[in-house]
């Protein structure tokens, strides 16, 4: 009798799936399609919100999106795999011995990004509404997904990025997180002038800027190069997604606040640059 | 206000505290708000007499239930907090600093000023500014001396930081007593862009005025009412807004117009000038107002003014207004400009915005009542005032705490 019960034991032991008419498929359904509804509901109203409501919940909103989408679909494999499974150590042994050879042979890029992807929900190196560069490709981060994240850069192109890229890659964060980041004009002048008089202007051109966020300092870093004087102008918009208009307005003011001044600016490294 | 206790006092303005919505309403508005987002529409709740029978009381009778001026109980309080230092010869400090709210219309400091027969220093026009032309006067020595609005000295440009840097210099090396007033958002600017705060050290403020400080001063400007005696009932529940017994009366409406207001004297003064609306008479409304009377009687709503010959006002709720959609919230950099300014003129304002694209939004929001033009100077309604701080706030502008 026991030896008949452990030899049963062991057959149920040793099947890897259960029995076609104990698994319910309509639960595993109910399951997917649920957490495919809540999936995309939250991809669809969180950013939503988030570009309609106050501007400081934007980046929560956003960022939130990735987090809960890992945890509705781990909570769903981890509902749906014992349903289908006979979880075994045994079975899961085979199981994982199987996906080894898959993995390694047919979709090792695409898991690789994935577990990337994991990896990046917890490190943060990027978070949707980030400004970020990675390979040269410099824009806001408009999704993070299971296996790439969406850029889209300020001239409108949408750059998809495989989360992989995060194991070899440099990935520059421009406000990590924050709802600001630094805009530096440039301002390239002729050396004979009086350089406290041009990083005073400067300094009142960014002081003057209804972006300004003014929690953060104004900076003006000044070089000297073998073709003349650059000045850098450093400082916060209140709103990152103002980065280009900001810097614009810098640029523009600046350049005038610097005629008055009575300096040049220097000419033949734009057309160097343009070489 | 019926007595001293409940006026409002001097505080430091790091101390400044705005009133509480009541939490039945702050949810309500959160709702309101959520399904303007999903586009529904939500119904409005019965009241007790209908908004077409009713229209907006004409101005000479709302400056007789609600007189100006409308910073009334912060020039008290001014008057009390300043009389011993303005007295006393050998003062520990030469320099007052008042920072209050925006859209004071009434000019609070420099009515106070000219009430003490005090010096205030002019300003000079913000074409003379921009110019350069404009310079700092002699204010070495002399009697007390008042600048009654700091922002009026300045205008966000290069011209206008080097002026003011000058009048901050000024100011500090005078032997006078001198009280400087400014507004917030010019405050925020100039503490960033001049160091204001190191040049005018511990700046006061107002508390602001709570439900029953609001309640106390309407009271006693409806009552001072001179000629007809005029009873004000609430719209929604024909209740009787102010009763013998105080503590009978429904709090709710002030609590309301206090945290709308932010506790701002003349944000609360002309908002409640607005509420205050008289019903259309004929023989038909007659009719259905004495329905109305005997459905509140029904319902047992004290009456305690019934006498004859007295007119009613109707006291409706508080709208939430709102700011105009505008592409890339470009009204808000306008707001924000006037603000700073305190008021400016179209031709000026083209120079503090980055760019000319905001100025399109100066007619619309001119059409929606947030502000308003004379003799070519725009200004900020007072009564627009928190929805244009709480755009500014959802849109991460840069605010002070009034």
């Amino acid at each position: 009798m026991a030896e008949s019960m452990f030899e049963t034991g062991q057959i149920k032991a040793s099947k890897l799936l259960n029995d076609f008419q104990e698994i319910s498929f309509l639960e595993i359904a109910l399951i997917i399609v649920s957490s495919w509804l809540v999936v995309y509901v939250m991809r669809k109203a969180l950013p939503y919100l988030a570009e309609r409501g106050p501007s400081q919940l934007r980046l929560y909103l956003l960022g939130a999106v990735p987090i809960i989408r890992l945890f509705v679909l781990t909570g769903a494999a981890l509902w749906i795999i014992p349903l289908i499974f006979n979880i075994t150590f045994q079975n899961f042994l085979v199981i994982a011995g199987g996906a080894s050879v898959a993995i390694g042979f047919a979709f090792k890029d695409y898991v690789s990004s994935i577990i990337a992807g994991v990896v990046a929900i917890f490190e943060k190196p990027y978070r949707p509404g980030d400004w970020v560069k990675i390979d040269g490709d410099y824009g806001e981060v408009r999704s993070v997904g299971m296996r790439s994240l969406e850029i889209v850069t300020p001239a409108d192109d949408v750059v998809t990025v495989p989360h992989d890229r995060l194991w070899s890659n440099n990935i520059s964060n421009s406000n990590d997180g924050a709802k600001t980041l630094m805009c530096v004009a440039n301002f390239y002048l002729e050396p004979a002038h009086d350089t406290a008089v041009v990083r005073a202007v400067l300094e009142e051109v960014a002081l003057t800027s209804a972006y300004l966020e003014y929690s953060k300092s104004v900076l003006v870093i000044v070089t000297q190069e073998p073709w003349g004087t650059h000045y850098k102008l450093k400082a916060y918009p209140f709103d990152m997604r103002d980065q280009f208009a900001f810097i614009t307005d810098l640029t523009g003011r600046g350049k005038q606040a610097i005629r008055e001044t009575g300096s040049q600016e220097v000419m033949v490294q734009a057309i160097g640059q343009g070489r | 206000m019926t007595d001293d206790a409940h006026l409002p006092t001097c505080i430091k303005l790091h101390d400044f505290e705005s009133p509480k919505m009541p939490s039945k309403r702050a949810f309500e508005i959160y709702l309101s708000k959520a399904s303007m987002l999903f586009k529904t529409d939500s119904e409005a709740d019965e009241d007790a007499i209908s908004s077409d029978q009713l229209y907006k009381t004409p101005e000479s009778e709302l400056d007789r239930i609600a007189p100006p001026p409308a910073a009334s109980p912060f020039m008290q309080v001014l008057d009390d907090s300043l009389s011993d230092w303005l007295s006393n010869a050998t003062p520990n400090r030469t320099l007052k600093v008042i920072v209050l709210p925006p859209c004071d219309e009434s000019g609070t400091i420099k009515s106070w000023a000219e009430a003490n027969a005090l010096e205030c220093l002019v300003p000079p026009t913000h074409h003379d500014i921009l110019t350069g032309k404009a310079t700092v006067p002699d204010i070495q020595s002399g009697f007390p001396l008042v600048i009654p609005r700091l922002e009026a000295w300045m205008i966000r440009s290069y011209h206008g930081l080097n002026l003011m840097r000058a009048l901050l210099d000024a100011i500090t090396n005078s032997k006078r007593k001198v009280v400087v007033g400014c507004n917030i958002f010019a405050w925020e600017f100039l503490k960033k862009a001049v160091n204001a705060a190191a040049y005018l050290p511990d700046p006061l403020t107002f508390q602001a005025l709570d439900h029953d400080q609001l309640r106390d001063w309407f009271y006693t400007l409806h009552h001072d009412a001179e000629t007809q005696p005029v009873r004000l009932r609430y719209q929604h529940s024909a209740e009787a807004v102010f009763k013998e017994d105080k503590t009978a009366e429904d709090t709710n409406y002030f609590k309301i117009l206090a945290a709308t207001s932010l506790g701002i004297p003349w944000v609360a003064w002309h908002l409640w000038r607005s509420n205050l609306l008289t019903q259309h008479e004929n023989e038909e409304e007659e009719k259905d107002k004495q329905e109305q009377v005997d459905i509140a009687q029904e319902q047992r709503v004290v009456f305690e003014d019934e006498s004859e010959g007295q007119e009613t006002l109707w006291v409706a709720a508080l709208q939430e207004l709102s700011l105009p959609k505008t592409e890339n919230d470009s009204s808000l950099f306008v707001l924000q400009a006037i603000l700073i300014h305190n008021e400016i003129s179209s031709e000026h304002l083209a120079k503090v915005l980055p760019d000319s694209r905001p100025l399109t939004a100066v007619p619309l929001l001119k059409r929606a009542d947030i502000i308003t033009e004379h003799n070519g100077v725009l200004r900020c309604k007072p009564q627009a005032y928190p929805a244009i701080r709480a755009g500014l706030a959802a849109s991460g502008f840069p605010l002070g705490v009034l």
